[in-house]
């Protein structure tokens, strides 16, 4: 039934997805060369080269294998950071708005100081603190973005804390967190899945934009984003460096966003909450 | 209304408080030493590097520091700059200047994009119009800011010539300096050259910031535009007989709260800088020095710089709560708004 | 959209307006990173972008040319006696921009503000631990006397900026910064954050300028710089990436001097595999340096086959030095199972990335990683780093300034690098240290040379020549090694 209603869009949005998937998971077999295989005699070559479609890089490396390969980190990345940021974020909600009082108070100026720190420079700062790498990488996208559910899910239980069902769940003497967690927390879930779609592409473009800062992973592992900051310097002469990964990030966002528009519009159509975040 | 004011006030000094010790420790725990970068591979003995960390006062201990910092800035002295030789304060503030400049430019352009976009949607919704407007809105969305910025350098300055590659003004033209921003400045001497030079050099980054927030803008406002137009009191309007224009504008005002929000979280967001649009464009602004702040470990300007950009954002934001308080009469009365 | 376009292009119509009616002697130098301090006295001195301000504003006693050996400036002619006794003749028709004189006496005040105990110079230490005495005898004579015999007292004065003495005492460090007073060929005129404006010195005692105005301002982003340059908003682009050379075609041409950094890979004596010089001396022989220059630099660099490049004091010019050889290389390493790790700046991520290329084709496990800089920095200091690809700026032309910082026993806690000592090398260090004879020094330094190519701490790569994309309409100067801008004869036409 709500089959049917999906536009013809949303079909290609998912396909891109899986594609996005399946290539960040099976990477390594997919690539048709060793994306890390350096040829300084064959470097810069550029676009439907024999033996490269997409070129090569500065270090003569295939560039086509290198965008293939380069899905595994920020798969990993999303795949991880974003679950992570909703088991804090949620949870760190739940308990502000449900125990309110001083512990509210304090948690909420916590999230507020946190918020008034601009994603990219929290990110830079831990990786900066902890060193490069994967996980490093993956704690820094969590520290900087756990916050935005905190505000999301209290301001929701805030106003479910009152309503009937859980008035009387609490008069039946159940726990408070059986409450939280049975009652409280199922009705919160919608949204929370809404913008946590939506930053599934905002942890992609961060990651790529710390690789761009020179604040990613090993170089040894190839990204969208440290592909794009090395092919920088190329740009007016070897302009598919640049240009190839940021189409790549570009159409994988915009699947993953229109897939989450679509689910918002299904769990939540009246809400503008998701783009507030 | 003013109890709820004062109350969300308080609130926001607890806020900076957390973000300056947040920054305070998080900055030096980072690894690297404000002393060795700025010595460089000069020759210098462990004596005299002794000096500098006792001139720098990072021989105290970390928490004597913090209560100094605090101490200090309470009384608005953010410190000297390790690197540049200057107060935090004049060079933070200047910065900010520019980031401000290019942030309200941005958020102009933004709205003059997202607006009609919205009104043209929503009007036509459902319809071939509405379909490609909110692709193009999703689009505007997805597309990664600094490969933007990137490839609007390479398009239209690089290739086409049209605009300056990067910074506020061309070297050769003189402003006299009185707000410290560059369009304003150039309107006020009436310097017709200055004016041309700032918004040739403002026009690319400003369109880089905006085209993401004009995606936002318009998605959210076709969403409200929509969900009023049903309304009653529009059909009402309409039967009156009344002009196309004052029913678009009976629209618009109702359908703008959600709207408003948003601009402010967004413009909260980047007054904090644009840090990669900055960089790019090498835009002088608070982002930028921040990020060559936290290069260099000069620990008084990332503090101050943090403290400011922080101080910019919860300001904005208390205006936007204050903005949506007088809109929105339903909040007035309630709980204090989300 | 019509009204759109016509606004654009009339903002463009003045934008572009503008700059054509600019007056034609500007000069604008757009430069790589922000300047430091301009006050030669004080740090953080900065590094060549601020050096290359501060020389238009000042002169020294001396300066390198492209060879790198000192050339007169403001001293006309120098004799040594018994190796510690120097005798500067200095220029007597020469004075400050505020018309203080410039004398033996301001000489003196300049070199005694450094070697004062309290001093924030940048050269304290290393000027100070030379120098024992400086006295006026005669208006125009300077004698300096140093504790033992200092053969690189020279380049070092090299680097000693003179600042008017009265001004200075009158303004205090900083007022004198806000607006510095030297000799140099401009006069300074404004500091407007990491931009500098200068203006032609009519008297300058070498020739007053061709141009009336020249500008130093900072445009981090390589692409941008060439973007700037080419479109005529900047008339020189420092640090053009080597193998960009080939783009500066049109409006713009290529301009290069050779250079004076040696970029090397460091390998940390005291971590595993790098404990057996055997797997160091293969590292070095597993990269082909030939292939690195003309691929990765265009050829606009000169392969390494010594800690040291030609025109450095020091250098052996008949050994034959590190070579490549790769199935000597594979021989050892695809034996060694420890894997290595290569840190390196954002910055030099090519030329690491290459190197691991070359050692992961002889069977190392290699990897390499990019760490933020001022966290890269304090890791290679401590002597943390298994191994590293850097580089070493000498500017000085001596092979003394990397032994003291590198490998001299002594170096100190914040300079341990690969942790390498050797007895032997701090020997011959103080030797060279201790004699003017340059014949002398030039034996002690072949020795040296051998011993590290034998020990392998670094396996050196390259020298890069300096690259700069210059507008087709300048003419009258040229780059130099040293990365100084001698700007008196350039024009625009």
């Amino acid at each position: 039934m709500i089959i049917r209603r999906f536009p013809a869009g949303a079909w290609i949005a998912a396909l891109v997805c899986a594609v996005f998937v399946f290539v960040g998971v099976f990477g390594s077999w997919l690539a048709p060369k060793d994306p890390n295989f350096q040829n300084l005699l064959t470097r810069l070559l550029p676009p439907f080269s024999p033996g490269h479609p997409l070129g090569t890089d500065a270090l003569g490396r295939d560039v086509l294998s290198r965008l293939i390969a380069g899905a595994q980190v920020p798969l990993i990345v999303s795949m991880t950071a974003v679950p992570l940021s909703i088991l804090i974020g949620v949870a760190v909600g739940l308990i502000s708005g449900y125990v309110g009082g001083a512990v509210d108070a304090i948690l909420m100026r916590l999230t507020d100081a946190w918020l008034a720190f601009p994603f990219i420079l929290l990110a830079i700062a831990f990786v900066a603190v902890l060193g490069p790498g994967i996980e490093n990488l993956i704690i820094a996208l969590v520290a900087s973005h756990w916050a935005i559910y905190v505000r999301l899910v209290r301001g929701q239980v805030l106003s479910l804390r009152e309503r009937e069902f859980v008035t009387s769940a609490r008069m039946l003497g159940v726990s408070d967190v059986r409450i939280a967690v049975q009652h409280i927390l199922p009705a919160v879930w919608p949204s929370v899945i809404i913008v946590a779609t939506l930053e599934v592409g905002v942890v992609i473009v961060t990651e790529a934009s710390l690789s761009f800062l020179g604040l990613g992973v090993s170089a040894a592992q190839p990204t969208w984003g440290a592909m794009l900051s090395e092919g920088r310097a190329y740009i007016s002469s070897a302009w598919w460096l640049a240009t190839l990964p940021g189409i790549v990030i570009s159409i994988v966002v915009l699947a993953i966003n229109y897939l989450g528009n679509i689910l918002r519009d299904l769990l939540d159509p009246r809400s503008s909450v998701a783009m507030v975040a | 209304m003013l109890k709820l004011i004062l109350y969300r006030f308080g609130q926001a000094v607890v806020v900076l408080l957390f973000v300056s010790a947040i920054v305070f420790f998080l900055i030096r725990l980072t690894p690297g030493d404000p002393v060795d970068i700025f010595l460089g591979e000069q020759n210098v003995s462990p004596e005299q590097r002794q000096a500098y960390r006792r001139a720098l006062g990072l021989d105290q201990s970390i928490f004597v520091q913090y209560l100094n910092f605090l101490w200090n800035a309470v009384q608005g002295d953010l410190g000297q700059s390790i690197y540049e030789r200057a107060s935090v304060s004049s060079l933070v503030f200047n910065a900010f200047l520019a980031t401000a400049e290019l942030a309200v430019v941005g958020v102009l352009i933004a709205v003059a994009m997202g607006v009609p976009a919205a009104l043209v949607a929503a009007m036509n919704h459902n319809r071939l119009s509405d379909r490609f407007l909110s692709a193009g809105a999703l689009l505007g969305f997805s597309i990664p800011t600094f490969w933007l910025g990137i490839i609007l350098i390479l398009g239209l300055s690089v290739h086409l010539g049209l605009f300056p590659t990067g910074g506020r003004i061309g070297g050769d033209v003189a402003l006299q300096k009185i707000t410290g921003f560059v369009i304003l400045d150039s309107i006020l001497t009436g310097n017709l050259r200055a004016l041309g030079s700032g918004l040739l050099h403002i026009a690319l980054p400003a369109l880089t910031i905006a085209v993401a927030l004009a995606a936002s803008v318009m998605q959210v406002l076709r969403g409200s535009l929509i969900a009023v137009k049903e309304e009653e009191f529009i059909y009402a309007l309409r039967s009156r007989g009344l002009t196309q224009d004052v029913i678009y504008r009976h629209m618009l005002r109702n359908a703008a709260p959600p709207t408003v929000i948003i601009l402010g979280v967004k413009l909260g967001g980047l007054l904090g800088g644009a840090i990669i649009t900055e960089s790019v464009f090498s835009w002088p602004g608070l982002g930028r020095l921040i990020i060559d702040a936290i290069r260099a470990r000069d620990y008084p300007l990332v503090q101050g710089g943090v403290l400011l950009m922080a101080m910019a954002f919860v300001i904005v934001s208390l205006i936007t709560d204050i903005i949506h308080i007088l809109l929105d009469p339903r909040i007035r009365d309630g709980r204090e708004g989300k | 959209m019509k009204v759109a376009s016509l606004i654009i292009g009339a903002i463009a119509a003045i934008g572009i307006g503008s700059s054509a009616l600019a007056q034609q002697s500007r000069l604008v130098v757009g430069q790589s990173d922000k300047p430091a301090l301009i006050n030669p006295l004080q740090v953080p001195a900065g590094g060549r972008e601020t050096r290359a301000i501060k020389r238009q504003i000042f002169d020294a006693l001396v300066v390198q040319g492209n060879s790198l050996q000192p050339q007169p400036q403001l001293a006309k002619s120098w004799e040594v006696k018994d190796g510690t006794v120097w005798t500067f003749h200095l220029r007597d028709d020469v004075t400050f921009h505020n018309g203080e004189p410039f004398d033996a006496e301001a000489a003196k005040f300049n070199l005694d503000m450094i070697i004062a105990p309290d001093s924030k110079s940048a050269w304290h230490s290393q000027l100070s631990s030379l120098i024992e005495k400086v006295e006026v005898i005669g208006p125009y004579t300077l004698q300096v006397t140093t504790f033992k015999p200092a053969p690189t007292l020279l380049v070092i004065l090299a680097f000693q900026e003179m600042v008017a003495p009265k001004y200075y005492m009158e303004k205090g460090p900083e007022g004198f910064e806000a607006a510095p007073v030297g000799t140099g060929p401009f006069k300074f005129v404004s500091r407007d954050g990491s931009t500098v404006t200068l203006a032609r010195n009519e008297n300058y005692w070498g020739g007053a300028p061709q141009i009336s105005e020249l500008v130093f301002k900072t445009i981090p982003e390589v692409s941008s710089r060439i973007a700037a340059l080419k479109a005529g908003e900047i008339h020189i682009a420092d640090r053009i990436p080597n193998d960009l050379t080939d783009e500066l075609t049109g409006n713009v041409k290529p301009a290069v001097a050779s250079g004076t950094r040696i970029y090397f890979l460091g390998m940390n004596v005291d971590q595993d595999p790098f404990k057996d010089p055997e797997v160091r001396r293969a590292v070095s022989k597993a990269i082909d340096r030939d292939l690195m220059v003309s691929a990765l630099y265009k050829g606009q660099a000169r392969p390494l086959n010594q800690p040291a490049f030609p025109e450095m004091f020091g250098y052996q010019a008949s050994i034959e030095g590190v070579t490549y050889d790769p199935e000597a290389a594979k021989a050892v390493l695809s034996s060694v199972t420890t894997p290595i790790r290569i840190d390196v700046r954002q910055a030099d991520l090519m030329l690491a990335q290459a190197t691991q290329g070359f050692l992961s084709q002889a069977g190392l496990k290699a990897e390499v990683q990019v760490v933020e800089d001022s966290a890269f920095n304090d890791s290679i200091q401590s002597g943390r780093s298994q191994a590293y690809v850097s580089s070493w700026g000498v500017a000085e032309g001596d092979l003394d300034a990397i032994l003291y910082r590198h490998f001299w026993s002594g170096r100190g806690a914040t300079s341990r690098y690969t942790n390498y000592e050797n007895p032997e090398l701090d020997e011959l260090f103080a030797a060279a240290r201790g004699t003017t004879d340059q014949n002398e020094r030039l034996a002690l330094y072949a020795k040296v040379i051998e011993i590290l190519n034998n020990d392998a701490p670094w396996a050196p790569l390259v020298n890069p020549s300096e690259v700069y994309g210059v507008s087709a309409n300048l003419s009258g100067w040229e780059p130099q090694s040293t990365g100084l801008y001698f700007m008196t004869t350039a024009t625009l036409k």
